[in-house]
């Protein structure tokens, strides 16, 4: 083999097996949500302690996609979710644990979609928001001071969903989005950052929520995006890596706020997502042939499956 | 979970793997509700520290105890400063409470250190090891920085690690030069490393080699440094051109000195006022990048924020926008120059308009830009490349990319030949990506064409007939020249994206459209043509209509929407619909 034969070989990417599912699984990734649901003495369930709203919100948002809504226990979950609220305003993943900007966006999404969200004290989540804003307009995610651009997206989602985006300083961190924005038209986690489609995604949509998508070069972004898209039809999270179906949410998500979802293949895509499906147990595996659910890994499966299924029901 | 491959469980491997959980999960449980008992009481001591090690060290990501181990060791470092100033304690106190801090900080370190061995992409644990620098009198930045260059080995993409590394260089007060030679190390190892070439461009951002031009006020970069890097990086797609770490530094070395509107944070051209025009109802000002209302108030004589409109292709109420509009039958005052702060030229609009000529021949390709020497070396490169991988799309796309920014009139034939070769043949999945770049190359070739015509007072038609326009996108800065636009026979699917706030007059006949969206940029168009269109429902183009109410016009010949005349009658009373040619 030549030496370029043998780069070809070890490029990025994966085979789709011949006997890969063509067709999007509903019924058995409801089924699977479920199950997960009901077995709170479960291993996976409580391991996974520290990111339940996280999880509660994925379940709830693949299970109201796919109108099977009244399937869960709506009482329940929203009775937790409240219990994860602490003193400070925030929302912690589980109680005792400390608030967190994911999880107060995650405990405010899952109250929206069971139709709760006056049960939750607005003004007391946006001030705790706003406490999380830097001078240089970043935001950290909680207590600890870590700055990422997740967190921007966060604060932008919470204040957005409950009120108006003015309680926060949106010019300081518009500002500090610019300064993590990369020559290739990506976008990284904190200034100097490398581009990275989930950061994209945070960023393209902060600036969208803000009404600021103009101060992007749109085209160079979503260039940058579609060659996320690997033979194989699944896109990669970055260049040179292997595909995975969450990228399929960050990178058409990203697309579709840019209006320029046409910029990718569709269809090789949607086989790609297809063929990650579990067709024993529903849920999705990362790529093709890989496995749905192991150890501590379920909340994993978790997002996925709520990425692939919001895929398709919100974009395709 | 990532890489693991599905494989089949015996009964008995299954019921041991239970039994194992089972004990594992009383085990967690126990241990958080002591933690959590202990954190509530107030007893931060070194049972909570031990305890939380003890279920961190499985699981590094419960960002909690780590908060907790944080708020512990703080405690104690202010118990330490009341020492260190305490008249009273002796030297040997003294120096005892301050080891004992170092101590547990480098606990820290230890500990962190075992998480990211088991899960080298955790947040938390990394944020640890910058919160614990930043504590320690005299923090080991060799050891740390060794540290990143070994996690880097086992995964040279890690960005966590990469992020780690920036904080480290930046407190550890390494040089630029020291950086840049950093990346050169890990290219060398191996060239398809897109997160050392993207470290590598910040580092030579940040060398002195780059300067702001103090006429145009753009930064450019040392024709000298673009050569010896596109060198460097030449060697890389040489060896394999499917690369696209390679190809990526190489467009940005190619665009680093450009005036092109790409809106880079560091590279790009000041903000310009493109044109300022009074339109009988409304002040038009079109800007060179997007800007929001504070800004463009530095332009005008007017403090009122509340009539200014802005138009954007991407949203239908956007906060900045290259396009704005002020609401008034008057004319504004607009800055159109400022050298200085005393310096301003005021212009009236009350007869003329301002147009800023060369701005928009950069904008538009209206000449070409001078060609340094190394771009000839990089064109004849990848014509090289070509020839050796035909299929492969990199080289062909790259000359494209260097055509259009140095030679978009002279090579504008190859440049759409290349740009169809890429979406027909060699990488049809992005299709629609080059046919948008082809769709703007003939969008700038058509402008070109009637330039001249375009900023004269006489007129302001534009018309872009049979151009393969895939999309509108960059017409928006002709938004105070324009009020009359004609795209017959191009590629468009929708028009609702338009950013032309004053036309009157829009042809977009036999173009493949099946609907019309709402369009609130276009409220003064008066005639509209959709002839030849794939238009058949009314109720596909009734929201459109919602937002033209002074629309008098209205010609839909040869589409399927003729045969529902009657009913477009009777939703369109006040419209003069023409169905049929005369």
């Amino acid at each position: 083999m030549s030496f370029a034969g043998l780069l070809d070989f070890a490029r990025k990417d994966v085979e789709l097996p011949m006997n890969s599912p063509k067709e999007l699984l509903q019924d058995l990734h409801s089924n699977f949500i479920l199950k997960y649901e009901k077995d709170k003495n479960g291993y996976h369930y409580i391991m996974a302690e520290h990111l339940r709203v996280s999880g509660i919100y994925w379940c709830a948002n693949a299970m109201d996609l796919t109108k099977n809504l009244d399937r869960m226990s709506r009482e329940e979950i929203v009775d937790y979710v409240l219990c994860c609220r602490n003193s400070d305003g925030g929302y912690g993943p589980a109680p005792g644990h400390d608030s967190h900007l994911l999880h107060t966006l995650c405990a405010v999404q899952t109250l929206i979609i069971f139709d709760s969200l006056e049960k939750a004290d607005a003004d007391s989540i946006c001030k705790y928001v706003q406490r999380l804003q830097q001078e240089d307009g970043s935001f950290c995610g909680d207590q600890s001071g870590e700055v990422d651009t997740r967190f921007t997206l966060c604060s932008f989602a919470t204040c957005h969903l409950l009120g108006p985006l003015s309680v926060l300083n949106v010019d300081s961190a518009v500002r500090f989005l610019m300064r993590c924005y990369n020559t290739d038209g990506g976008f990284g986690t904190r200034p100097g950052s490398e581009s990275h489609s989930g950061q994209i995604y945070c960023c393209v949509g902060a600036l969208a929520i803000a009404g600021r998508l103009a101060e992007i070069d749109r085209d160079r972004t979503a260039e940058w995006l579609a060659f996320r898209q690997c033979d194989s039809g699944g896109l990669n999270g970055r260049p040179e890596k292997l595909p995975d179906v969450c990228y399929s949410w960050w990178v058409l998500a990203s697309l579709s706020i840019l209006g320029r979802l046409h910029f990718i293949d569709q269809s090789a895509m949607k086989t790609f997502i297809y063929a990650c499906q579990d067709d024993e147990t529903g849920g999705f595996a990362d790529r093709p042939g890989d496995c749905s659910s192991f150890d501590n890994s379920q909340l994993h499966e978790l997002s996925t499956l709520q990425f692939g299924v919001t895929v398709f029901q919100k974009i395709l | 979970m990532h890489f693991v491959k599905k494989v089949p469980t015996t009964e008995q491997e299954k019921a041991a793997k239970a039994k194992e959980h089972a004990k594992r999960s009383q085990q967690f449980l126990h241990v958080r509700d002591r933690i959590f008992a202990k954190r509530d009481k107030g007893e931060y001591d070194d049972e909570l520290l031990s305890l939380t090690q003890g279920v961190l060290e499985k699981n590094a990501d419960i960002y909690t105890f780590w908060n907790i181990r944080r708020t512990t060791i703080e405690q104690r470092i202010e118990a330490n400063d009341k020492i260190q100033k305490d008249s009273e304690a002796s030297d040997e106190e003294k120096t005892k409470s301050a080891q004992k801090i170092e101590n547990l900080l480098a606990g820290e370190l230890f500990l962190s250190y075992e998480c990211i061995k088991s899960n080298p992409k955790s947040y938390s644990a990394w944020y640890q090891r910058a919160w614990v620098l930043q504590r320690q009198t005299s923090p080991d930045y060799a050891k740390e920085l060794a540290l990143c260059e070994k996690a880097l080995q086992m995964d040279c993409r890690n960005f966590h690690c990469w992020d780690h590394r920036r904080i480290v260089a930046r407190l550890a007060n390494r040089t630029e030069q020291q950086e840049l030679e950093f990346s050169n190390r890990l290219i060398d190892e191996n060239f398809s490393n897109y997160s050392a070439w993207h470290y590598r461009y910040q580092k030579s951002i940040a060398l002195q080699n780059i300067h702001r031009d103090a006429a145009t006020g753009m930064t450019k970069i040392d024709d000298a440094l673009i050569g010896s890097e596109l060198q460097k990086v030449k060697n890389a797609f040489y060896m394999d051109a499917e690369d696209q770490s390679a190809w990526t530094y190489t467009r940005w070395l190619l665009e680093v000195g450009s005036g092109k509107e790409f809106l880079r944070p560091e590279s790009s051209s000041p903000i310009e006022l493109i044109s300022a025009s009074f339109h009988g109802n409304n002040t038009t000002l079109v800007f060179s990048r997007a800007v929001t209302i504070p800004f463009l108030l530095t332009f005008v004589d007017t403090e009122d924020t509340t009539r200014w409109r802005a138009f954007s292709s991407t949203s239908p109420n956007p906060s900045s926008s290259r396009v704005w509009q002020y609401l008034s039958d008057s004319p504004l005052r607009v800055v159109t120059s400022q050298s200085t702060d005393e310096n301003v030229t005021w212009n009236e609009l009350t007869d003329d308009r301002y147009v800023n000529k060369s701005r928009l021949e950069t904008i538009y390709d209206i000449v070409e830009a001078k060609e340094p020497e190394y771009i000839k070396e990089l064109l004849e490169d990848c014509h090289q490349l070509i020839q050796l991988e035909p299929k492969n799309k990199w080289p062909l796309y790259m000359r494209t990319l260097v055509l259009l920014e140095y030679q978009p009139i002279r090579s504008h034939d190859e440049i759409i030949s290349n740009l169809k070769n890429l979406a027909e043949n060699l990488d049809s999945k992005r299709a629609e990506l080059y046919k948008s770049l082809l769709s703007r190359q003939k969008l700038n070739h058509s402008i070109r064409e009637q330039f001249e015509r375009l900023i004269g007072k006489e007129h302001d038609q534009l018309v872009v007939r049979y151009a393969e326009l895939t999309s509108l996108e960059g017409v928006e800065f002709l938004a105070g020249l324009v009020g009359n636009a004609d795209f017959q026979g191009n590629l468009l699917t929708e028009i609702h994206r338009i950013v032309l706030p004053n036309l009157h007059n829009l042809t977009i006949s036999e173009n493949p459209i099946e609907r019309l969206s709402p369009t609130p940029s276009l409220s003064h168009l008066t005639f509209l043509s959709i002839a030849g269109t794939q238009i058949s429902e009314v109720s596909s183009v009734m929201p459109f209509f919602q937002t033209t109410p002074s629309l008098d016009r209205l010609i839909f010949c040869e589409t399927p929407l003729v045969e529902k005349t009657e009913e477009l009658r009777a939703q369109l009373p006040g419209v003069r619909l023409i169905p049929h040619w005369l």
